[in-house]
């Protein structure tokens, strides 16, 4: 402390003037100066002086404005972080009733997707895709749709919590600040931060200023799905880490080794998009993207292949390396008869005929031999820099986890922070996370939940959602997204870079200010700001996603066949298509989310192929214990078509002990299996039949289409399968009359890839309750939309289909008929319609619909619901009652908009200005949705390709939502025999 | 008349049987006081008390089931109608059945259904107020059921007229009219005489008022036996019309083993079917129950019997005709039904028709187990189950998997389900015990004119 010197007289006079008899320590004290009163906040907080005591005057005086600020304050809302400006004049852009738009990110393990935000009344209700975001181009995931619902989520934490109990931000800074003061005395030693991958431009900006202030802070990154072998392959094979991204638009043929090009993940939206456009492209061609995928696990992208093939998870390697042996030999040695080998055969010389208009790809579970290999197929080939770009990942580097493990079991750390993660609960089992952590003094967790690493901290911070908090981040393709808040924070929260700036800057500053800090550098008012502004409203920063690096020629290397073990199987350790890594386990509409390929909800499973199913004499739903050297857990059997013999399949995020009241015991623990050495295989793994089976709750339990042709496979060159004898048929009654508009829905199953963004995208748009495991079971699941999955070819190999299936919108509709009290009836645009307020509950029309497509509210499942999560809910949708059925309306709400829209402007609706909720969430754009009546509409033309055709059109209902066939290689999808 | 059977002969009227013994039986069945001590009332009493506590039952699964919504039933989607309408259509195939075999007898002016005809009737009343229960409690908004209905309103709302459930709500209340109108005409002569034989004031005004001032004058009769044939083709007729209109209920959709023109005849035929079987329950159970064993002799038991088989060989024909026309038909979907209506997870539900109801009737081809009341009381009940199983086969076989392979759901039922249709048995019970003990279980009137028919064929041969 600098001593100021001290003046005398003004102290004497002070003490006399004091009420009572003055006490004093020292001079310092006694003058009461600012640097004393900074000096003794910062050493020691605890005992940091009041204010003088008041005299009972001023004291009267201060009770008297705090009683009155209090009622004052009572009429506004807390925590927030902008001055409150009461709604005298109604705001311009502000209309009662009608929605506002925010472009956003949503994030995924730190990446960013574009969305946009529709709120009501200042309330976000539904997510939306971006149009015009340049990686995810108006797609959407699960997680982004389910996002707003996780903003809602009443399990969120609230509140600062200190030991458990809780506490506020004002104590914690206080307390912080002598910390800090300490730390910063150590230069940083013994500081570590914690956290999920970062993508955000401005909190790594933080972080690295931290840095520079704390030289000896380190930082470390814990990744649930990591993309280490990935960042590996490519440091081996170019020197750097870098991503790959494949040019399908450039390609005629894919070859994925166990990719995930189209599986959840940061990567899905974009590439699943780029993916379907240049299938569809190449179908205008002539020459069909062709997909060849070998999978140990089926995957989407594997269920989408027009070959596909279960690959031996020990065999990955071994496959990759024959297939650049077979590429580097110019051709490939004799197929063998096995379907691994004569798919290699195939493969090698699709590629071999398409010389630099090749993929090989690898997924992120694949160790990094395999991305090597696929690496040096794709220089071999010349793909590389043509139909493979190289960039640089969009997440910082930072440390791995291990050494902070290392470090805290060294007793090296005094204090950790940690946000945005939960590594007691996601950190592999063999670091034994907690227990390390148990010897760090001082442990500050900052998350969305009091989850098992606050209860494990000293302090728990509450951190704000992504839609409520302002934030940028980069996408997939390095492309900067900006996150900006659609409501005022619902707790008192702060984001992850407000928290930084709580615990390290002398004057915390808002998101707000942190973000227009970072992207203003030094730049003026009048030069930032029209820029600034045009980002917000895009969502995006134009141009700012990664070029593409020039690469060298990767090293060849001797084959490098990894050296197993052997052992009974291969575990694989694999992300939920739920509820991803656990990070959105608390979310009702995920958990209850159909998972694509085994259509169970509120359950993870050990997935195991047919053959392995038999050979351990195991059945479905039979409790086995997973034996993982030291490490076991038991969970539920799943016999998975398309599982490799060798290898069960597990995923993470359940089995939460401190998770919410929806995640809480639902399924087992996944990463209590889980080494940091291999965090995505575990090697000579044992089943065990531990006795016992649970209900699974499986929204599908017949998978064979039972010869017929519900899901239709178009061969290229072969004339086409779709038909439309659906509309021709005789009929006894006359054509429903329509006042010129006939809605209809294409849906293209060759670009459907089964992701759900559509189920969950209907579910948050139409107010459909969650209903729980056990209504589940009861198949009482209330999703207006279903896809289906099918499955054809052998048990052990099969191909997939997947179908959705919304209300099929009949013109005959044997629905209508069946209802006694005209609650749901045909309108004249076509539109099959529900009035929920006439039904009577009789059930007939579910009975009478083919499709079954209809939903019935057999309890009051929307009675009850927390008021956080009422707020989520679509106030042009009605919440309906018990006893009450509903089915998808097209989301008529939003026709009803347009309607409005037009008819204001007095003209007709256009083609494309309605777009359903499903329509909209699609990242492959496989729905169409328009007016049928209207040639020259999209969904017209859609109707009239010639793969086009209906479901069950024989029964004459003439349904306005129909399929165009599934996509399939001109040669036969199987070699013979 | 030719035939044996139609010709009145004594093997109805056993001897000793005259106007007085006659009325004398009935009325004591009626009006004496139930004691324990007497082995008749004392099995009577037993089956009261369990008839009232399964209307208890009922009660209270009528009451949770308001209250939580028909969640608590096993119904799920696919099935969305289970045990409530399989019960349903199960309660109104033995009204109708019954009330058809009675009405057409009457019409055929067949004298000696004289004893069986007030059981019947009163069957066919009760069990269609058990099945009438259903059509309300099982709507997902039961408070809303009158929207059913064409009623006048100022919305101007009308009922859906192409539904085939409206024309069952509307068939369901022309029958429980018709029903209740024939009962209770038939019933006058018979209450008229209890009013003249009953002690004590109140009993007697009670029944006078009910008798609607039956006096017995030759007009009366005269406006009597016409009114009763009226009646009587007004029953065959609604019969007819609710039964194929509750076929058309299924019949109308297009869904495989439902979508069929032979529904309609097969309803009315299966209808027929547990009709004569619940008359044959019933004639062995009045016979065990009540002192009556002298007015229902073993002739009456062995025509029952006779009729059962009739029918029963016609709902044989209609199940292979079924099966035969599915397997020509060349319809994927139906014929998957048909298979799995045979193997399916359901399978029993068609095994147990042709063990309990198909099977069991060729018993009667033997004269001596035909004229046991035993025995024909036991296969009527036999072939009650098998019908109750055909309902819900028609119904969950081809819900539980129709179309799409991906919507198929096993349907599993619950205890709320079982309770209530165990309670409808007990609201049925009850009503007939309450019937027998307090109105005449066969008919005086009838039976005195048979046994003066008798008297008077004696005289002239």
């Amino acid at each position: 402390m600098k001593a100021a010197p001290l003046d005398l007289a003004v102290l004497r006079a002070r003490l006399a003037a004091q009420p009572g008899r003055p006490f004093w320590r020292s001079l310092e004290e006694a003058a009461d100066t600012e640097e004393f009163r900074a000096y003794l906040a910062a050493e020691f907080p605890a005992c940091s002086l009041p204010a003088p005591a008041p005299d009972r005057r001023r004291f009267l005086q201060l009770m008297a404005a705090s009683l009155a600020m209090s009622g004052l304050a009572a009429c506004g809302r807390g925590g927030g972080n902008s001055r409150i400006v009461p709604n005298v004049r109604e705001s311009q852009r502000l209309v009662p009733g009608l929605p506002t738009y925010y472009a956003s990110a949503a994030l995924l393990d730190g990446f960013a997707n574009g969305i946009q935000v529709t709120t009501f009344d200042g309330r976000p209700v539904k997510v939306e895709g971006n149009e015009a975001h340049p990686w995810s181009r108006g797609g959407t995931d699960v997680f982004a749709q389910a996002s707003v619902l996780q903003l809602y989520d009443p399990d969120r934490s609230q509140t600062v919590r200190r030991l458990g109990r809780i506490s506020d931000w004002q104590t914690f800074g206080g307390v912080m600040a002598g910390h800090v003061a300490a730390i910063r005395a150590e230069h940083g030693r013994g500081l570590r931060l914690l956290t999920g991958p970062v993508t955000s431009p401005s909190l790594a900006a933080q972080i690295e200023a931290l840095r520079t202030d704390f030289p000896e802070m380190h930082w470390h990154v814990l990744e649930t799905v990591p993309r280490a072998a990935v960042r590996d392959a490519a440091t081996t094979a170019f020197g750097r880490p870098l991503e790959s991204i494949p040019r399908f638009d450039r390609a005629e043929v894919v070859v994925a080794l166990d990719a995930d090009f189209l599986d959840q993940g940061p990567q899905q939206v974009g590439l699943a998009r780029r993916w379907s456009d240049a299938r569809r492209a190449s179908l205008a061609t002539g020459r069909l993207l062709v997909l060849h995928a070998a999978a140990p696990s089926p995957t989407l992208t594997s269920a989408k292949a027009d070959f596909p093939v279960v690959a031996s998870s020990r065999g990955m390697a071994a496959l990759a390396d024959g297939l650049l042996a077979d590429i580097a030999a110019g051709s490939s040695a004799a197929p063998g008869t096995d379907p691994a080998s004569q798919w290699r055969a195939r493969a090698a010389a699709a590629l071999h005929a398409a010389r630099g208009r090749g993929i090989v790809v690898a997924g992120a579970a694949q160790p990094a031999a395999v991305h090597l290999a696929a690496h040096r197929i794709n220089a071999a080939l010349g793909n590389t820099g043509t139909t493979v770009l190289h960039l640089t990942p969009a997440t910082a580097p930072a440390e791995p986890i291990e050494s902070l493990v290392a470090a805290m079991a060294a007793g090296a750390v005094s204090a950790v922070l940690m946000f945005d993660t939960n590594p007691v609960y996601t950190a592999p089992a063999d670091l034994d996370f907690s227990a390390a952590l148990a010897r760090v003094p001082l442990k500050i967790h900052a998350g969305l939940h009091v989850d098992e690493t606050a209860n494990a901290a000293d302090w728990h911070l509450p951190l704000s959602h992504p839609l409520e908090a302002w934030g940028d981040a980069r996408a997939f393709d390095g492309t900067i997204s900006m996150q900006q808040p659609t409501i005022m924070p619902l707790y008192d929260t702060r984001s992850a870079g407000e928290l930084l700036s709580v615990i390290f800057e002398p004057a915390s500053r808002s998101g707000l200010a942190i973000l227009q800090d970072f992207w203003r550098g030094s730049r003026s008012a009048a030069a930032f700001f029209p820029g600034w502004d045009q980002s917000l409203r895009d969502g995006f920063i134009p141009g700012s996603a990664f070029p593409a690096e020039t690469v060298r020629t990767p090293p060849a290397a001797a084959a490098s066949a990894l050296a197993r073990t052997t052992g009974d199987l291969d575990l694989l350790i694999r992300p939920d298509p739920s509820v991803w890594d656990g990070s959105f386990a608390n979310v009702g509409w995920l958990q209850e989310l159909p998972k694509p390929l085994t259509k169970m909800t509120w359950d993870n499973l050990v997935a195991i192929s047919p053959r392995t199913a038999e050979r351990l004499h195991l059945d479905n739903g039979e409790i086995v214990e997973i034996v993982a050297g030291p490490r076991r857990t038991q969970g539920p059997v799943w016999i998975t078509p398309g599982q490799a013999d060798d290898a069960a399949t597990i995923t993470l995020g359940y089995g939460r002990g401190s998770a919410g009241s929806v995640a809480d015991g639902v399924g087992f623990d996944a990463y209590a299996l889980r080494t940091a050495a291999s965090p995505w295989i575990s090697s000579g793994v044992v089943l065990r039949r531990h006795g016992g089976r649970t209900p699974l709750a499986t929204t599908q339990l017949h998978s064979t289409m039972e010869g017929h042709d519900f899901v239709r496979i178009q061969p290229l060159g072969a004339p086409p399968v779709g038909d439309n004898t659906a509309f021709t048929q005789p009929s006894f009654y006359p054509r429903l009359q329509t006042d010129g508009r006939s809605w209809g829905m294409v849906i293209d199953t060759d670009a459907c890839i089964g992701c759900n963004a559509c189920v969950v995208a209907c579910q948050s748009e139409n107010n459909i309750p969650v209903v729980g495991r056990e209504q589940m079971l009861a198949a009482r699941g209330m999703h207006w939309l279903r896809v289906d999955r099918y499955y054809g070819g052998p048990l052990d190999d099969p191909q997939t289909h997947f179908m959705p299936v919304p209300c099929m919108m009949c013109e005959q509709a044997p629905c209508e008929v069946a209802c006694p009290v005209e609650a749901t009836v045909h309108d004249h645009e076509g539109l099959n319609l529900m009035v929920y307020n006439r039904c009577v509950g009789t059930r007939a029309c579910s009975g009478y619909c083919p499709y079954k497509v209809r939903r019935f509210n057999f309890h009051d499942y929307s009675a009850g619901a927390e008021p956080s999560l009422q707020a989520q809910r679509n106030p042009d949708v009605t919440v309906r009652a018990g006893g009450v059925m509903e089915k998808c309306t097209y989301c008529v709400q939003r026709i009803a908009a347009a309607r409005v829209e037009a008819d204001q402007a007095g003209r007709p609706i256009r083609d494309g200005e309605v777009r359903t909720a499903c329509q909209q969430a699609c990242p492959t754009r496989a729905i169409t949705f328009g007016d049928l009546a209207d040639r020259g509409s999209a969904v017209a033309h859609a109707f009239a390709d010639p793969r086009n055709y209906a479901l069950l059109g024989e029964l004459n209902t003439r349904p306005h939502t129909t399929y165009l066939a599934t996509l399939a290689p001109a040669a036969p999808p199987k070699p013979e025999g | 008349m030719p035939s044996e059977i139609v010709r009145p002969t004594q093997r109805f009227v056993p001897p000793g049987q005259d106007y007085d013994a006659i009325g004398e039986q009935v009325a004591q069945a009626t009006l004496r006081r139930p004691t324990m001590r007497n082995p008749v009332q004392r099995r009577w009493l037993l089956a009261f008390v369990a008839s009232l506590a399964l209307v208890t039952l009922l009660i209270v699964c009528i009451g949770w089931l308001f209250y939580r919504g028909v969640g608590i039933w096993g119904n799920n989607i696919p099935v969305t109608w289970a045990l409530d309408i399989v019960a349903y259509d199960w309660w109104m195939g033995i009204a109708t059945g019954a009330l058809l075999v009675s009405a057409v007898l009457l019409l055929l002016d067949q004298t000696w259904r004289s004893a069986l005809n007030r059981i019947a009737e009163s069957t066919a009343l009760y069990a269609a107020i058990a099945a009438a229960i259903y059509p309300i409690i099982h709507l997902g908004r039961p408070w809303f059921f009158y929207w059913n209905l064409p009623y006048p309103n100022s919305l101007w709302l009308w009922p859906q007229f192409r539904s085939p459930l409206v024309w069952d709500a509307m068939a369901i209340l022309s029958y429980l009219a018709i029903t209740i109108l024939f009962w209770s005409v038939a019933m006058l002569p018979d209450l008229g005489a209890l009013r003249d034989r009953a002690d004590g004031v109140w009993r007697r005004r009670a029944y006078g008022v009910a008798a609607l001032g039956w006096r017995g004058s030759a007009v009366h009769w005269a406006r009597w036996q016409q009114a009763m044939r009226v009646l009587a083709l007004l029953c065959v007729l609604v019969v007819v019309s609710l039964q194929s209109g509750a076929a058309v209920m299924f019949s109308g959709s297009l869904e495989p083993g439902w979508h069929d023109t032979l529904l309609p005849a097969f309803y009315l035929i299966d209808a027929a079917f547990s009709g004569v079987a619940v008359i044959g329950l019933g004639v062995a159970v009045a016979r065990g129950l009540l002192p009556l064993s002298g007015l229902i002799t073993d002739e009456h038991v062995d025509i029952v019997g006779r009729l059962l088989i009739a029918v029963g060989l016609l709902a044989t024909y209609c199940y292979a005709a079924d099966f035969l026309f599915t397997a020509y038909g060349g319809d994927a979907f139906e014929r998957a039904t048909a298979v799995r209506r045979l193997v399916g997870p359901y399978a029993w539900s068609f095994w147990l028709i042709v063990a309990c109801a198909l099977v069991p009737i060729h018993l009667l081809w033997f004269r001596r187990l035909r004229r046991s009341g035993v025995v024909l009381g036991t296969v009527g009940l036999l072939v009650l189950i098998g019908m109750w199983c055909d309902r819900f086969m028609v119904i969950v076989v081809t819900l539980q998997h129709d179309f799409l392979p991906s919507s198929s759901r096993a349907y599993g039922t619950t205890f709320w389900a079982v309770a209530t249709f165990a309670g409808s048995i007990g609201l049925f019970g009850l009503m007939w015990l309450l019937f027998v003990r307090y109105l005449p279980a066969v008919s005086i009137t009838e039976l005195r004119l048979l046994a003066r028919e008798d008297a008077e064929a004696a005289e002239l041969g």
